[in-house]
Formats: C-alpha cells, sequence, structure tokens
C-alpha cells in the first residue's frame, strides 16, 4: 500500500481549493490524497495528516487555472459541489481536476466522463446544490424593520449564501438587505449601492417588534395566497412535492 | 350587484385575484435581464417559483385582474356581465405599489396583470399600459411582466404595450372557432388572432433591429403564450394538439397552457360535468406538447382522426413507441441524440448524460443506473452494447403488460413479477 495523506480544510470554496493547492504536489502516482472538511474524522494508521488553512492566494489561484483551462462551467460546478454537505466532496474535486488535466492535457469536458466515480458523484453533489440554490432565489422573504433594513432568516441544507448573492444584489442594489443562514450562523450583508459579504458565525436575532407594521404587507400576501388556489384542483401531495415542509418554518404565507 | 363606496386594498385584491385564478399561464420565463443597478429588478430566463399554493401549482407572479368587471359575456368565466358576482377593480398606482412591496421582499417574480373589459377593449387596453409603464418608468421596476392583450384592442395599444411587457397573451379558449362562438359570443378568432399576429410581426422586426442596434427597446422578449379550456366544447386531443403545433409553428408562440374545465357557472350550452374536471386528458396534453417542443415529434405523429384521443393508462411517447417497435431496440452506445430522445423514459437531460459519458467508453446497464437514468420504461426500448437487460418477447402486447402493470404495482419490472402467492395453486393444496 502507497502512502496517503489527508488534508483537513476549512468547510468553505476556498478552504477546499486551497487544500487542491497544497495537494497537487503531494499527489505523485501511488500516492493516495483524501481532502476533508470534517474536523473530527478518525485518524488513520498508515496516514499522514496535515491541517490546511484557508489562503485566498491559493484560492484565487486555483479558481484562475480551473476557469481558464476548463472553462466557467466545470468551475461552477465543481463551486457548487464545494458547498454541499458531502465529506468526501474535497477529494471528489480533487481528483475530478487531477483527471481533467492529466497528462498536462485539459479536457473542458472532463465532468461529462460519469464512469470515473468522483465525476459522478461531483454531478451528483452539485444537482443537489444547485437544485436547492435554485429554491432559495424564490424561498427567501424579507421583512422591513424599522430602520428599513430588508432582512431574511433561511435554514438550507447546502450553504448557499455565497451562490444567491449575485442573483439577490442585481435585483434589489438600493437597499439594505441581510439574509441569514440560521444553520450555519453566517450572515449575507448588502448596503445599499455597496458590494455584498459574508459574515461567518455570528449570531442575529431581531425581535418582533423591529418589524410592527409589516402585517399588512404579509397579511395582503397571505390573502393573495390562499385565494390564487384553485379549490377544484386542491393536491397538497403535489405541493409538498414542490415545497417540502422543511422550507416551510421561515415562509410568511405558511406562518 | 353590489356596491360599495371605498373598498379596501384587502377587499380588492381577495376578489380580483381570485377572479384570475383559472388563468394557469405562471411562469416567470424565457427572459434574462440585469438589473440596471438603480432601479429595482430583473429576470432570469429559467424563471423563479416563490411559493406554491394549495392545489400544488407554482406561485412566481402577482397574478391579478385589473377589473372583472365586463362587459363581454363568456360562458364559462365567472366574471361575465350576467353573473352576479361581487366587482372591484384596482388603481394603477394600487397595482404598482402592491407589485413593488411585494417584490422588495421577494414574494413574487413581477406581475401578471389581466382584465375584464371595463367599458370597450380599448379603454381596459389603454389601463393596462398605463399601470404597467407607470411601474416601469416611475418606480424603474426590472422584474417581470406578463401582460394580457384584451381581444379586440387597437394595434396602437398592444404595440405600445409590447415594448413594456415581458410576455404577452392572448387566449384561444377554444381549438375550433364553432366552440369559440357559442361559449364566448363577444371574442371571435379574427379579434384574437389579429393581435396575436401582429406581436409575431412586430418581434420579427425588433429582432432584425436589435441586430443592427443593439440598444433598441426590446418588443415582448419572453414572447407570447396563449391557453386553450379542455373539455368544454367537445373537441378531441387531435383537435388540441394540431392547433397548438399550429400556433408553435405558424405563431411563434413560446407556450401553450392547456387548463381542464372547472365547472363555475350553469349554462346550457356548457357540458355538465359530474365529478372532477378531466385533470387526467390534461396531463395527457402537457405530455404531448412537451413531445412537440422540445423531442422533435409531430402532433401528426401522436395521434390521427381515427385515433383522435390519448391513451389514459399510457403517457404519449410510451404509446407512440408501441406503435413503432420497428424502431426498436435502440443501442445507447450509438444512437444520436433524437434517437435517443424518442425513447420511452429518457429525456433531454439522460440524452445528454449518455451523449457525454460514452466517449470515454461503453455504457452498460449498471452505468445508466448509476448516472440516474430512468430506466423503468426504457428497458423495453433499448441495448447496451447489443444486449438487452433481460430476455422478453419484443412484441406489443408483451410490453404494454408489462409497462402497466410496473406502474400499477410499482414494483421493479426486472425478473419476475411480484404477485400474490396463493395458497392452492403455489402451495399444492387443492380446494374442495
Amino acid at each position: 500500500m502507497g502512502a496517503k495523506y489527508v488534508l483537513v480544510c476549512e468547510d468553505s470554496i476556498d478552504g477546499i481549493f486551497t487544500g487542491v493547492y497544497d495537494g497537487w504536489k503531494l499527489g505523485t502516482p501511488g500516492v493516495q490524497v483524501e481532502l476533508r472538511v470534517e474536523v473530527d474524522g478518525q485518524t488513520e494508521l498508515f496516514s499522514q495528516h496535515l491541517t490546511i488553512e484557508a489562503d485566498e492566494k491559493k484560492a484565487v489561484k486555483v479558481a484562475g487555472t480551473i476557469q481558464r483551462k476548463l472553462g466557467q462551467e466545470v468551475y461552477e460546478q465543481l463551486c457548487y459541489a464545494a458547498c454541499s454537505a458531502d465529506e468526501q466532496k474535497g477529494t471528489c474535486i480533487y481528483y475530478a481536476l487531477k483527471e481533467g488535466l492529466a497528462g498536462g492535457k485539459a479536457n473542458p469536458r472532463v465532468l461529462e466522463n460519469l464512469r470515473n466515480p468522483y465525476i459522478l458523484k461531483i454531478s451528483r453533489l452539485q444537482l443537489a446544490v444547485w437544485h436547492e440554490m435554485h429554491r432559495f432565489l424564490g424561498f427567501v422573504r424579507f421583512r422591513e424593520l424599522q430602520n428599513k433594513i430588508l432582512f431574511s432568516v433561511i435554514c438550507p441544507d447546502y450553504a448557499v449564501l455565497p451562490l444567491i448573492a449575485p442573483h439577490f444584489a442585481d435585483r434589489l442594489p438600493g437597499e439594505n438587505w441581510v439574509i441569514y443562514d440560521e444553520k450555519r450562523g453566517d450572515a449575507l450583508v448588502h448596503p445599499a449601492g455597496d458590494e455584498w459579504y459574508i459574515l461567518r458565525q455570528v449570531e442575529m436575532k431581531p425581535c418582533q417588534e423591529d418589524a410592527c407594521g409589516e402585517e399588512r404587507y404579509e397579511g395582503l400576501w397571505k390573502e393573495f395566497c390562499r385565494s390564487i388556489a384553485v379549490s377544484e384542483r386542491r393536491n397538497q401531495r403535489r405541493q409538498s412535492q414542490n415545497l417540502p415542509i422543511k422550507y416551510r418554518k421561515h415562509l410568511t404565507e405558511f406562518c | 350587484m353590489m356596491i360599495q363606496e371605498q373598498m379596501s386594498l384587502e377587499d380588492k385584491l381577495h376578489i380580483l385575484s381570485d377572479a384570475a385564478k383559472y388563468d394557469v399561464a405562471c411562469t416567470s420565463s424565457g427572459n434574462e435581464r440585469k438589473g440596471n443597478g438603480r432601479g429595482i429588478g430583473n429576470c432570469i430566463s429559467a424563471g423563479i417559483c416563490h411559493s406554491f399554493s394549495a392545489d400544488g401549482r407554482c406561485i412566481t407572479l402577482l397574478k391579478i385582474l385589473f377589473t372583472n368587471e365586463c362587459v363581454f359575456d363568456c360562458r364559462y368565466c365567472i366574471n361575465r356581465s350576467s353573473n352576479d358576482v361581487p366587482r372591484a377593480s384596482f388603481t394603477p398606482d394600487e397595482v404598482c405599489r402592491l407589485t413593488i412591496e411585494f417584490y422588495r421582499r421577494n414574494y413574487i417574480e413581477g406581475l401578471f396583470l389581466s382584465s375584464g373589459v371595463l367599458h370597450s377593449p380599448d379603454y381596459t387596453m389603454n389601463l393596462l399600459c398605463e399601470t404597467v409603464y407607470r411601474l416601469r418608468r416611475q418606480y424603474s421596476f426590472q422584474g417581470y411582466i406578463h401582460l394580457k392583450t384584451i381581444p379586440g384592442a387597437s394595434a396602437h395599444l398592444v404595440e405600445q404595450a409590447g415594448y413594456l411587457a415581458d410576455r404577452m397573451s392572448v387566449n384561444l379558449e377554444f381549438p375550433t372557432a364553432e366552440g369559440l362562438k357559442r361559449l364566448a359570443p363577444h371574442k371571435s378568432r379574427r379579434t384574437i388572432l389579429e393581435p396575436m399576429r401582429r406581436i409575431q410581426l412586430k418581434s420579427g422586426e425588433n429582432k432584425q433591429e436589435l441586430l443592427v442596434c443593439p440598444h433598441t427597446p426590446r418588443f415582448v422578449p419572453a414572447g407570447q403564450s396563449t391557453q386553450m379550456i379542455i373539455g368544454a366544447s367537445g373537441e378531441s386531443d387531435y383537435q388540441i394538439v394540431s392547433v397548438a403545433e399550429a400556433l408553435y409553428k405558424k405563431f411563434s408562440l413560446r407556450r401553450v397552457f392547456y387548463s381542464a374545465f372547472v365547472q363555475v357557472n350553469r349554462d346550457l350550452e356548457l357540458p355538465s360535468v359530474g365529478g372532477e374536471p378531466p385533470f387526467l386528458r390534461e396531463h395527457r396534453l402537457y405530455q404531448a406538447d412537451w413531445l412537440l417542443r422540445f423531442y422533435g415529434f409531430t402532433a401528426d405523429e401522436l395521434l390521427s382522426p381515427q385515433r383522435p384521443n390519448f391513451n389514459t393508462s399510457l403517457d404519449p411517447k410510451c404509446d407512440w413507441a408501441l406503435g413503432h417497435l420497428e424502431q426498436f431496440p435502440v443501442e445507447v452506445n450509438r444512437a444520436d441524440y433524437y434517437t435517443l430522445l424518442r425513447v420511452p423514459g429518457i429525456g433531454n437531460k439522460s440524452a445528454r448524460k449518455i451523449m457525454g459519458a460514452r466517449r470515454y467508453g461503453s455504457l452498460d446497464f449498471q452505468d445508466l443506473k448509476k448516472m440516474g437514468v430512468v430506466l423503468k420504461r426504457a428497458v423495453y426500448f433499448i441495448t447496451c452494447s447489443g444486449r438487452m437487460m433481460f430476455s422478453f418477447k419484443m412484441e406489443e402486447k408483451t410490453i404494454l403488460e408489462k409497462l402497466t402493470e410496473s406502474s400499477r404495482e410499482g414494483a421493479a419490472p426486472f425478473g419476475e413479477p411480484y404477485r400474490q402467492l396463493s395458497l392452492f395453486a403455489d402451495m399444492g393444496l387443492k380446494q374442495e
């Protein structure tokens, strides 16, 4: 059995790309490389553990190489996969890139090779993340606080904040708004007319009084959702398929 | 008729969204537009669903009528002039404010504005234009707007509206001119098809202009759609699908919607429908619609005057495949894209995955399964490197039995079909 390195990375796009950067030199033929995002994983005998600090410069280099050599589409799919909740996502991304850049020849269609188990997995992961990301373009509900800030709480399975940020920044450029991921404690902040950024590990809880006056539009919205349904077509199964119960917690019309 | 001096916004919204719900067009797709950095809103071409109502349908646009007062007396419509229902009208500013406030909170993707005919078609169309103009200019709204054309409105108003809306639609209502005349006496084929043609021609011109001068205002960038009511005028599926095909080909429509007839009025001219509206029929028509738009099928391949209606127990593609077994089985590792698309159970995504993956080596059934290709129906119509998944007789009767059996029991079609053990036959006991 050949050597094996386990690289423990930060659970973010930058963290994983840094891991790819550092792992690249180690991964000579016959050497296994594993990128792990779970910190408290079991330590294996006969493998070397390295803790990798996320390094923006290295991550940007990796991102640039992927975009240049494999194209924007591959880059986006890998970013989506990196936002998934799978333990092996880093390893899959690493080996997909090894495959895509094998022998010094870049193959922009590498992600079509679904017979490769790493790539197959990436294809599944990125689809699931893309799907949830797309859902949250619709499932975010803002409440206007008294200081005119639009505030929203979401609880997604995957870390979708960086993925939905450009969309909302383009849509509401002149508003102050915050989308808070309560599962991870991350907050996406957009000051009016400015660039968005993400705050990690923060606690946010606006109290009910902060949003008084919101009842009017919330009431109108609930009324609309009720009256737009055709009672002869009532179909709760279809409603639950399209809008799973887990997403309803923060949706005004279901509260 | 109920007359109220001051109706609250809540009441108006209740009445005018309730009155708009029978229009099924609810998509915000077909146009990609970045925000302008100053105003509010953008469009993404895939469309976005914001919620789902109790009927399981997507809520994406604020779907309302401007007014439900109407001088027309269409037999099937809840808002016909002879009905005694509460009437209400918005003001242009109320519609704008509702749209903006809902949009800011990310409740909606934009506005779907339709209307009853108040006074005259032109008067109403004018009101709609004014509202949408205000929303675009005064509120600098860049989100999606779907605007209804009022049948019989003047050409210049339709054209004006087309520069403000993303999508426009006018409902065909019935596939036959006779049905329309009988059930919608104030509408005619001419007043519906004329604006449709006008928008089509104008869009064509606009596309040419855009090539020369990219900053020209865009005219109905998300195209036109229409809607037909299913099961109210005695039409056949073949008639409906043929009309839909003609609309796609000759009028360049983006979408045709089908709406199972829900009885809201008692009327001698209307069929008295006992029980459920024809939902399954509607479903089959949507499936066929997909085959027309994305799978390269024609109406005449799917149905004929001799066989005018879809099979209720099989989807249209399966049904077609069973009638054309001479074209199967298809070899997954060699067939071109359009041939793969004709295999029941294989759609755009699967076909593309197969095309991509087989460049790296030949695929077997296990590979397909892992890739997420649904084999339930496809197994009867494909081979992998010349092999079928299991042996069966390639004839209509056998496959039909297997297909309906697997959909009935929800069990895997592979190997021996599951069945309940019989104490007497299986255990060798004899019945007394």
